[in-house]
């Protein structure tokens, strides 16, 4: 008995020492029209919340948009004219969409504008939807339960959906500012800065994992078919 | 002049005098030029056809083989002409180059007498490795008949050569490019086919294509060209087969004015399933890698995915209470103990087994393996911790062994926490984030197609130079005998090649072992890029699922014939072009389309520009042959005369004099 307490404690050790080595991610931030901004803090709390790991301390800033940073799978953008700038890069953004990128922009568009960002990439065979991003969303369980992802001002996150997978969301806020610098955030007084943190962590499962939590709701009726 | 024909002349106006008295002016014209028009071909002994025959002198003449494809497709005049002028071409090239034309014919390589039946890749692939270090050339027009099997099985050809693919551009033709079925539909449930339709006209036109499954017509679509559209995309839904392989036929039925049909069928084929695959993924932390894989797994309708992801980790403090997160506890008790034999392929990756799973579970995975389960092991940092091989039960199925022997007591206690006494790192293979290729093993050869395809893919990323990053890299372990390497990894900086992709076959079991978690980086390197993951994952559970019962999920529908289908003498289900770059990709050779540009004696072929420039690059150019370098021969043709029509009027005329002067008597 006294040995294999002896035995747990000394594996409690290790894994504690253990843990700290397998931490390393494959998560580098993107940031497209910010500023220099400090995410240590952010980091911090993807490093110790979830199994990701902490995220590359540098992070690669771009002013302008430029198709040489579609060669990353995602990026952080405030510039919410991805659909819409010049149509080199348009063309370039999409193709990357379809093949499976995923960015986060901040946006205020309204409806009609959505839908006509996306009017020249609908064909028979891709399927694409604008979604607001309820709390049905996997964005919204994806990691934290969340109620109702922030919204401002009676702007709400949107998501685009091409063939059913989440690759772009518009968040009507500049969260990685408010990320960022705390306080509350303008003009969204009401949103705190652990609600964009918790927000902003389910937005990185979601790219890493696409709607994985949803597929629990069918997983009764998948075993039951692999059964027969 | 000749003195015989000069004795003959003297003769006949001696014999026209003769005439001349007997039955007057207008008769014996008549008469005379009947005798000199039936005479003629003994006329024309005097006067032989004398060919002269240019063979250069100099010494060191190469040669250069012509493999003419000679099949009913190629009998066509405008064919011949083609192949006419081609020959002349090459021939007067040679003459002032010092090259010499050596020429056969497919019929004679293949050993058929059935012209119908064109043997082109089987012939080819003889022909062309019988032609070590020499020039050649292929002639043809693409017809195959079998070219679905167009052109795994061809070998690269270890000299020079090129394909002259004759393209009828002056004929309508209409043709399908590509159908493309899903790889798998459920039973009695429709599904929807994509294809593209071509032309080589520009004009307005409506055609109808014709869709059959084992025979039967199932569905027709007519199908809109617009003014000058040259290539149009068709969806369409076809209706529900019942479970098993069915032959998919598409075709095009003839446009007005069409010669060519026979690239007017398209053949695939479609599996139908009565149930879907379940697929276990078991994910140890989530990853870009993990996203695409499971991107993979959810656009095919056929896997039923459950999906179990470690989103966070046991000395993870997350920040707020567990009603406030979504997660759930990892089922394994379930999942490892009750439903595991109902999945058929279980995918672990990035995942420390020996933390999540205990020894019973170890062994149930196992079982599962040994049983006829397949795994797809892929790597990554939290990959292959020393515990998942010391006082593992993994350690059977693993397909390395440790050069040291065994371990013990006390090193396993240690390396039962993930540290090793010899080495302090608790991997034992060690994950690096080296920047590396991926090369293919040269050496392997098998006859599983799937495996080969995956070895094929890594000899395209090698030759793009993609470079890809993180590698799990075995120290002082081995490979097992029984264990094949596709893959081997060459790292940037230290040149020693590493195990990257390996197969084994485990009881009635299989597995493949991806020792990277960087492989899905080829999606973000280009989009032309992007299928070589989907190709990778295609073969790889292609060959976990192939067997009775299994399936084959290649990319291309038409590589893999239904057993069923029959093969339809040279109605090729290829566009002739399709196969001719195929053959021409899969020899390893130059590619020359040459087609007529125009109607008329007076055209000029397309593509003899490129021939002049192949020849040129690969025979040594040599300053023209002097005159006095050619030999120059002549042969003499006395009998020119009988093999041209007018043979015929002079028979005629032999059988009409007599009438003329009977005539004449009765008068």
């Amino acid at each position: 008995m006294h040995r294999q307490l002896y035995r747990l404690k000394l594996s409690l050790t290790l894994w504690i020492l253990l843990a700290g080595s397998l931490k390393a991610s494959t998560l580098h931030f993107q940031l497209l029209g910010y500023p220099k901004v400090s995410l240590q803090g952010f980091f911090k709390a993807i490093d110790e919340r979830t199994s990701i790991g902490r995220p590359d301390s540098k992070i690669l800033y771009q002013a302008s948009l430029q198709t040489s940073r579609l060669k990353q799978p995602w990026f952080i953008s405030k510039n919410d004219k991805l659909l819409m700038s010049g149509s080199r890069f348009k063309n370039n953004f999409w193709e990357w969409l379809v093949r499976g990128g995923f960015a986060v922009a901040v946006s205020n568009m309204d409806e009609d504008e959505l839908a006509k960002s996306v009017a020249a990439f609908r064909s028979p065979l891709t399927r694409i939807e604008w979604k607001v991003l309820d709390s049905t969303s996997e964005a919204s369980k994806s990691f934290y339960l969340i109620k109702s992802l922030p919204a401002c001002k009676k702007s709400y996150w949107q998501g685009l959906y091409i063939n059913q997978r989440l690759a772009l969301i518009l968040v009507p806020y500049d969260i990685v500012g408010h990320i960022s610098r705390g306080g509350a955030a303008a003009p969204c007084r009401e949103i705190t800065k652990e609600d964009s943190v918790r927000a902003m962590i389910n937005a990185i499962v979601v790219a890493f994992t696409t709607d994985y939590k949803n597929d629990q709701i069918h997983l009764p009726a998948i075993l039951k078919r692999i059964r027969q | 002049m000749n003195w015989f024909l000069c004795a003959f002349l003297i003769l006949f106006f001696i014999l026209t005098g003769v005439w001349l008295g007997i039955y007057g002016m207008k008769r014996t014209f008549l008469i005379a030029a009947l005798r000199f028009a039936w005479m003629m071909p003994m006329l024309t002994l005097f006067y032989p056809q004398v060919a002269r025959h240019q063979t250069s002198r100099a010494i060191d003449i190469e040669h250069i083989y012509l493999l003419v494809d000679d099949s009913a497709s190629m009998q066509g005049l405008s064919k011949q002409r083609s192949v006419t002028k081609i020959l002349n071409f090459i021939n007067n090239y040679c003459q002032s180059n010092s090259c010499k034309v050596e020429v056969d014919s497919l019929s004679r390589i293949a050993g058929s007498s059935d012209f119908t039946e064109t043997k082109l890749v089987n012939a080819t692939d003889l022909w062309v490795q019988s032609k070590k270090d020499q020039h050649w050339l292929i002639l043809s027009d693409g017809g195959d008949h079998q070219p679905h099997l167009c052109c795994d099985q061809l070998r690269k050809a270890e000299s020079t050569g090129a394909v002259i693919g004759l393209l009828d551009n002056k004929e309508k033709n209409v043709w399908i490019h590509s159908v493309r079925p899903p790889i798998t539909s459920f039973d009695s449930k429709s599904f929807k086919l994509h294809g593209v339709a071509e032309r080589n006209y520009s004009k307005k036109q409506t055609i109808q294509i014709v869709f059959e499954i084992d025979e039967i017509v199932v569905k027709t679509l007519n199908l809109a060209f617009l003014e000058g559209e040259r290539s149009v995309s068709f969806t369409v839904d076809i209706p529900g087969v019942e479970k098993g392989k069915h032959k998919l036929t598409s075709h095009i039925l003839p446009v007005v004015g069409e010669k060519q049909i026979w690239d007017n069928h398209f053949y695939s084929y479609i599996e139908t399933q009565s149930n879907t695959v379940g697929v276990l993924h078991l994910l140890g932390t989530p990853s870009w890698d993990g996203r695409f894989l499971r991107q993979y797994l959810k656009s095919e309708p056929k896997y039923d995915l459950v999906s179990f992801y470690i989103l966070r980790d046991v000395w993870d403090s997350h920040g707020a209470s567990e009603r406030d997160l979504s997660l759930i506890p990892f089922p394994s008790e379930r999942l490892f103990m009750t439903e595991l034999p109902n999945f058929k392929v279980l995918v672990v990756q990035n995942f420390m087994l020996y933390q999540f799973l205990r020894p019973k579970y170890q062994q149930k995975l196992v079982e599962f393996v040994r049983n006829g389960g397949s795994l797809l092991f892929i790597g990554g940092e939290r990959a292959l911790q020393r515990g998942d091989l010391d006082n593992s039960r993994l350690d059977s199925i693993l397909p390395f062994k440790d050069r040291r022997g065994k371990k013990n007591n006390s090193s396993k206690v240690l390396s039962l926490f993930g540290f090793d006494q010899a080495n302090t790192k608790n991997t034992f293979a060690n994950y690096q984030s080296v920047e590396f290729n991926i090369l293919p093993n040269t050496y392997y050869s098998t006859s599983n197609p799937n495996l080969n395809k995956m070895v094929s893919l890594a000899d395209k990323l090698y030759s793009e130079k993609l470079s890809f990053s993180g590698l799990n890299i075995l120290k002082n372990f081995e490979v097992k005998p029984d264990v094949d390497v596709l893959y081997h990894a060459k790292p940037y900086k230290a040149g020693e090649l590493h195990p990257l992709l390996l197969s084994s076959k485990v009881g009635k079991g299989k597995a493949l072992w991806l020792l990277t978690d960087g492989f899905s980086q080829v999606i973000q390197k280009s989009p032309a890029a992007n299928h070589y993951y989907q190709a990778f994952l295609n073969a790889a559970f292609s060959w976990f699922l192939q067997g009775p019962g299994g399936l084959n999920l290649g990319e291309d529908s038409t590589s893999s014939p239904p057993e069923k289908s029959g093969i339809v003498k040279d109605l090729s289900n290829l566009n002739s072009k399709l196969t001719l770059e195929r053959l021409s990709s899969a020899l390893g050779a130059s590619l020359i389309l040459y087609s007529e540009s125009g109607d008329g004696e007076e055209a000029v072929g397309r593509g003899l520009d490129e021939i002049t420039a192949w020849l040129g690059a690969v025979f040594e150019k040599k300053e023209s042959v002097l005159d006095e370098q050619l030999q120059i021969t002549e042969s003499k043709n006395f009998f020119w005369y009988w093999s041209t029509p007018w043979v015929y009027l002079s028979f005629l005329c032999l059988l009409s004099e007599p009438v003329v002067r009977r005539w004449f008597d009765e008068e």
